[in-house]
């Protein structure tokens, strides 16, 4: 396949899982249910482009869930104290831009294996929204949370202008930036990467950040869709991005995908579950297919990219650990598998 | 010796939180809560176990958490038709079966586990929630309890259960060719296959005994709390991982020690019993378990790379 081909992938798959759910589910193909898709799906592709940013160093992140219940709850309360919808933001992205930050230092400056690294983010955080709020949801947001959470423009819901928005910039951000273009560096070979003098601790650093700030960006919609900081949102949120990704076109070995594709992938997630439901689906089958969805996302991308060379589990330093067993093979075949 | 301090370290920092939370709270060595501390770490213990199989290999199961939800209601629902043995069993090759179908995406299909196991986790949830129509199932028959709730004298049956446990993933491990097999392919995946490891195989049946032991961990739990439930016990895998990794054995895989996860799974349980003690919310507990999950290991990386610089400067050592 050409590389054009693959990155138009996504919107083939797009093209036809719409027109699989288009007979079978009852006002599926409806104008009126495309702009509910667009403001359902609006805060996934801000957290799915995040995702791809983390996916396209090698790594994953994890904790996009929790640290979406935590910066929800951040930016409500917030809201709730100055009655500012700036604020509001201010605060939630802030806080998911720590987080991300946190993991960042974890992954990028300590070598902790992202796995780890985010897992841990995972626990803290949701430990941390459930404090902050007493267990209990946040409410009294001021009107701007509803008008940006079912306000229109031109017929399109406002929360998907701005995850247009975001999704465009991102896109910019990956084609013109020295940092993002880092970012593929990183994860298309990481030692080629350094030889040529890219700061790989620190642009490891900065995609783990940006994707806490998205996080913390989404978490607004969030809040804004339920009219309430819920610090139990977001379970599930992990699978979903990485989903999103993947359907996308993001390569899970990290150096490869465009923002634009994951986006397109996480309309696909989320049409899947409007559709399926639409069908009149258990709830709690869809959760079945949500996982088929990921593995045939994965089977289509498999192909291209041989997995196990996924570098999710390995930073550098951690792989050239001594190994006693392997020894005698290790000195015929170098220390690393893929040099 | 440096390799014994290594592994000693996870030992003295149970003995740290032991000491320091006696000194606040006394009430923490009494023997009853001791006995509290090795029954709640007795789950987390064989859920870990299971983990380490995996994890040796190179590989990650983050599909423990819905697992024992699933494997807990398939485990009560036959317990309620054809009595405990039968739902003990039942729940055992529930686990097993969805170990095998990680080992066959893992191993022969190539999917990386992290995806197949995550996927796991989404549609065991889903088939769990799926066959209670979203709510437990209870009213098992009263000997169900038994490997749960149940004492053997003055040790608790789960204890018991957990050391057997041990004794069963330990032999396989360290004893058995299957264990040798996964440690090879953890640490230098192509040179296993270069010797003659079927890696496709060993990895399936090392997902699939992992399977078994986190079916296993579900029935305990099942027991414990007399019931099947969708929500049983979300975050297992995460803490069957942190528990692996603060015992000191690497995610990348190829070298590892059952007694680590060990020591790690009662350093969780030590410290979650010590924050109850000393009466913090189990959000705090979720918070100061996340963060010392990281701590941990970004001590343990920093302490191996401290160990391999000698080993860096030897002529010969070949690596990029």
């Amino acid at each position: 396949m050409t590389r054009r081909l693959r990155e138009l992938m996504p919107l083939f798959i797009l093209a036809v899982a719409y027109l699989a759910f288009a007979p079978v589910s009852p006002g599926f193909a409806t104008a009126a249910n495309a702009a509910n898709i667009a403001g359902q799906v609006a805060p996934l592709a801000i957290v799915t482009v995040g995702q791809a940013l983390v996916l396209m160093t090698g790594g994953f992140d994890i904790s996009v869930g929790s640290v979406a219940a935590l910066t929800t709850v951040a930016g409500s309360l917030s809201a709730v104290a100055t009655g500012s919808f700036a604020s509001a933001v201010l605060a939630a992205v802030l806080a998911g831009a720590v987080c991300g930050a946190a993991n960042g230092f974890a992954v990028g400056y300590l070598g902790v294996q992202p796995v780890v690294a985010t897992l841990g983010m995972l626990m803290f955080a949701r430990g941390a929204a459930l404090l902050l709020s007493g267990s209990a949801p946040v409410v009294g947001l001021p009107d701007t949370f509803v008008s940006l959470g079912y306000g229109e423009w031109l017929g399109v819901p406002a929360a998907a202008w701005v995850a247009l928005a975001v999704v465009a910039l991102m896109e910019a951000f990956l084609v013109w930036s020295p940092t993002a273009r880092a970012v593929l560096a990183v994860g298309g070979n990481e030692t080629a990467a350094r030889l040529n003098g890219v700061p790989v601790r620190w642009t490891r650093f900065v995609a783990y950040l940006v994707c806490g700030a998205l996080v913390g960006l989404a978490a607004i919609i969030y809040a804004a869709r339920a009219n309430s900081g819920q610090p139990t949102l977001g379970e599930g949120l992990e699978l979903d991005s990485i989903a999103a990704a993947v359907i996308g076109g993001v390569s899970l070995a990290g150096g490869r995908g465009r923002m634009w594709g994951a986006a397109v992938g996480a309309v696909v997630v989320g049409m899947l579950a409007n559709g399926l439901n639409l069908a009149g689906l258990s709830p709690f089958l869809q959760d079945v297919a949500a996982g088929i969805t990921l593995l045939l996302a994965v089977w289509l991308q498999r192909a291209r990219t041989p997995f196990w060379r996924s570098r999710a589990f390995s930073t550098r330093d951690a792989r050239r650990e001594v190994r006693p067993l392997a020894l005698p093979a290790e000195r015929l075949a170098g220390n690393d598998e893929r040099s | 010796m440096r390799r014994r301090e290594a592994s000693l370290a996870p030992w003295l920092v149970i003995l740290l939180i032991a000491v320091v939370t006696a000194a606040i709270e006394p009430r923490f060595l009494q023997p009853g809560n001791l006995v509290n501390v090795l029954r709640h770490s007795a789950v987390l213990a064989v859920a870990a176990f299971a983990q380490t199989l995996v994890v040796v290999a190179g590989e990650i199961d983050l599909a423990a958490g819905s697992l024992v939800a699933l494997v807990s209601m398939v485990s009560v629902l036959a317990a309620k038709a054809s009595g405990t043995l039968a739902g003990y069993a039942a729940g055992v090759l529930t686990g097993a079966a969805a170990g095998a179908v990680n080992g066959l995406l893992v191993g022969r299909f190539q999917v990386s586990s992290f995806i197949a196991t995550v996927a796991m986790m989404s549609y065991a949830y889903g088939l769990a929630a799926y066959i209670g129509g979203g709510v437990p199932v209870e009213f098992p028959p009263d000997t169900f309890g038994w490997l749960g709730a149940g004492y053997l004298g003055p040790v608790p049956v789960p204890v018991v259960a957990a050391l057997g446990a041990f004794a069963f993933a330990y032999v396989l491990l360290h004893r058995a060719a299957l264990g040798r097999k996964l440690l090879l392919i953890g640490g230098n995946r192509r040179a296993a296959q270069l010797s003659g490891v079927d890696v496709a195989r060993s990895v399936f049946w090392g997902f699939v005994v992992a399977g078994a032991l986190v079916g296993f961990a579900g029935v305990m739990l099942a027991s414990k709390v007399h019931s099947g439930q969708p929500n049983l016990y979300p975050t297992l895998a995460f803490e069957a991982v942190g528990a692996v990794a603060i015992g000191g054995i690497p995610l990348t895989g190829g070298s590892g020690r059952l007694v680590q996860s060990l020591a790690g799974a009662l350093i969780m349980g030590t410290l979650e019993n010590a924050l109850t003690v000393l009466n913090f919310t189990s959000q705090v507990q979720q918070m100061v378990m996340g963060a010392v999950i990281v701590f941990a290991v970004a001590a343990n990386v920093a302490l191996s790379r401290g160990l391999r610089r000698p080993a860096e400067a030897r002529p010969g050592a070949l690596g990029t």
